[in-house]
């Protein structure tokens, strides 16, 4: 399967982290592609744009931001989306995204993925939102279910149902984190296969794959492990329904050395459609 | 379009998540505050609890990694600071966050105001040395130029100098300071001892810029700063003398026999990025 936006598979990559940084400019990197932080990279004119600028050579770029907080009744932030259109631009990225999730409100910002209440006015509301940052940006929106720790009481809609109608409605893409998957029902009592079979894969142009926590109480997106197995099982079916996806390994705290970075990430590729 | 009951839960949500005193708290205010729907008065009519988890403790989650998560950020720009403030840094970090906020998309601007409200509650050797790493953080976003050559200016003759406009790198950051804070950034780096220096009788500035990468930070007085500053402001080396020569107390003979100097070792140091 083909994603209907027509985004190429760019195979296995990771995410550019400062602490590779000095590695990268020394060396070839063997992976297809990075995603980068939007906003690490935005107000930044120094050693970051010169790294993202001196791998963009070699391998297609993909901007993830943190901040578009597309879900906050706050009005968009103009200058933050007219930055990160600068940036895609001056950079060529193959696409860019951000988190079905809200980072702040009234002006203040939490500057964390807050979850959605799943409501038929908050669907209404987001499904606006981005079909006004997408006419701004002037390419698809890629976004990505967050993990979730809470429920709010008033949900009327199931997450995996609201990003399906979401997507569909607004007529964007979809980043599915498969580790957010796997936390987010683990933390709720739900079924994570059940979670995927609902959303529209032809929708979805890039995976995640990312360690977590298991805190016994509940798992946290820590993307600072190796990919559990059940992360894993889950990849593997995803994969098997997409016939192939661009996937990105995150890795942000206790980060390793590149070389395992790349050793993790290359484990996916025995998942991969012309690997069965 | 309108979202209000989005609204209202992103509200309450974010009021109890960054509440210093913690989510119980945080509900109890918000429920002062008229900011929840009518009738709620337990947390569990807004968050769903789980089999292992209460909804203050779901809320908690959130809770943690708002304040872990910024604090942590300010303790990676204020190393030198937080250790001479010593055991109460992070409590003083909080206090900071909690009344200021942040009010952007992006963290880069989180502690813009830390230096100044420092000053009132640990003192101005503290806020001095806050205002260096402050500094050190704003020329790591700068604009990467090359800098001038020490040949380009000695290849112009002498006697066109005065009418030069010799631009200083966009990196440079010039600011007030009360106390040779230098000397304990060096020492911090060394792990040595901290020892607050006594307030300099003479009036002190710091100056911090970035070349290639790398960020400097130098002290200069008076004379010095009037210099750079009117370089910066686009004036010429005529200009830049006569400012040096206003400066209370300058003696132009020692200026004079200073000048070559100074500007040498500027020049080494990449401070100068072009002359115009």
């Amino acid at each position: 399967m083909t994603n209907r936006f027509d985004l190429p598979d760019l195979g296995l990559g990771v995410g550019l982290r400062t602490a590779h940084f000095s590695h990268l400019l020394d060396q070839p990197a063997p992976v297809g592609w990075f995603e980068l932080v939007s906003e690490n990279f935005m107000d930044n004119a120094g050693r970051p744009l010169h790294v993202a600028e001196t791998l963009r050579r070699d391998h297609p770029l993909v901007l993830h931001g943190v901040s578009m907080s597309i879900g906050s009744t706050d009005p968009l932030d103009l200058e933050y989306l007219r930055g990160l259109k600068r940036l895609a631009d001056r950079l060529e990225v193959a696409w860019m995204g951000d988190h079905v999730c809200w980072t702040g409100v009234q002006g203040r910002n939490g500057h964390d993925l807050y979850p959605m209440p799943y409501t038929d006015e908050s669907l209404r509301w987001i499904v606006e939102r981005i079909k006004a940052v997408q006419d701004l940006l002037e390419r698809p929106l890629v976004l990505e279910n967050p993990s979730t720790y809470l429920q709010f009481r008033s949900d009327t809609i199931a997450e995996a149902d609201f990003i399906a109608a979401m997507a569909e409605e607004a007529d964007c893409a979809l980043l599915l984190d498969v580790n957010n998957v796997y936390v987010t029902c683990r933390n709720h009592g739900l079924d994570p296969h059940a979670y995927i079979d609902v959303l529209p894969l032809d929708r979805v142009v890039q995976i995640h794959i990312a360690g977590h926590t298991d805190n016994d109480t509940h798992c946290v997106d820590t993307h600072d492990h190796p990919v559990r197995d059940e992360v894993w099982a889950l990849y593997a079916r995803t994969m098997a329904a997409t016939g192939g996806t661009s996937t990105l390994l995150e890795w942000d705290d206790h980060i390793p050395p590149f070389e395992d970075l790349v050793a993790e990430v290359e484990k996916a590729r025995a998942f991969l459609p012309e690997a069965s | 379009m309108r979202a209000p009951r989005t609204t209202q839960t992103q509200v309450w949500m974010l009021r109890m998540v960054t509440h210093p005193d913690g989510v119980e708290a945080g509900f109890a205010a918000a429920r002062d505050e008229g900011l929840l729907p009518p009738g709620v008065d337990d947390p569990e009519d807004l968050v769903v609890p789980g089999d292992r988890m209460t909804a203050f403790e779901r809320l908690h989650v959130y809770g943690y990694a708002y304040f872990a998560r910024l604090l942590d950020i300010l303790e990676d720009e204020y190393p030198v600071a937080c250790a001479l403030i010593g055991d109460g840094a992070r409590d003083l970090l909080k206090r900071f966050l909690v009344e200021h906020p942040s009010r952007t998309y992006t963290l880069g601007r989180l502690s813009v105001g830390f230096p100044d409200w420092v000053e009132e509650h640990a003192g101005a050797c503290v806020s001095d040395v806050a205002r260096i790493e402050r500094a050190l953080e704003e020329v790591i976003d700068a604009v990467t130029e090359d800098p001038l050559a020490h040949e380009a200016l000695t290849a112009i003759p002498m006697e066109d100098w005065a009418a030069l406009h010799l631009r200083p790198s966009a990196s440079m950051v010039l600011f007030p300071l009360r106390h040779r804070v230098n000397a304990v950034m060096n020492a911090h780096k060394r792990g040595e001892e901290l020892v607050l220096p006594s307030p300099s009788p003479e009036p002190l500035f710091g100056c911090v810029h970035r070349q290639g990468f790398t960020p400097w930070r130098r002290e200069v007085n008076a004379v010095q700063h009037a210099l750079l500053a009117t370089l910066r402001a686009g004036g010429t080396l005529g200009d830049a003398l006569e400012a040096a020569l206003d400066v209370e107390g300058a003696d132009p003979q020692a200026l004079l026999g200073s000048l070559g100097d100074w500007f040498a070792d500027w020049m080494g140091d990449g401070l100068f990025a072009a002359i115009d």
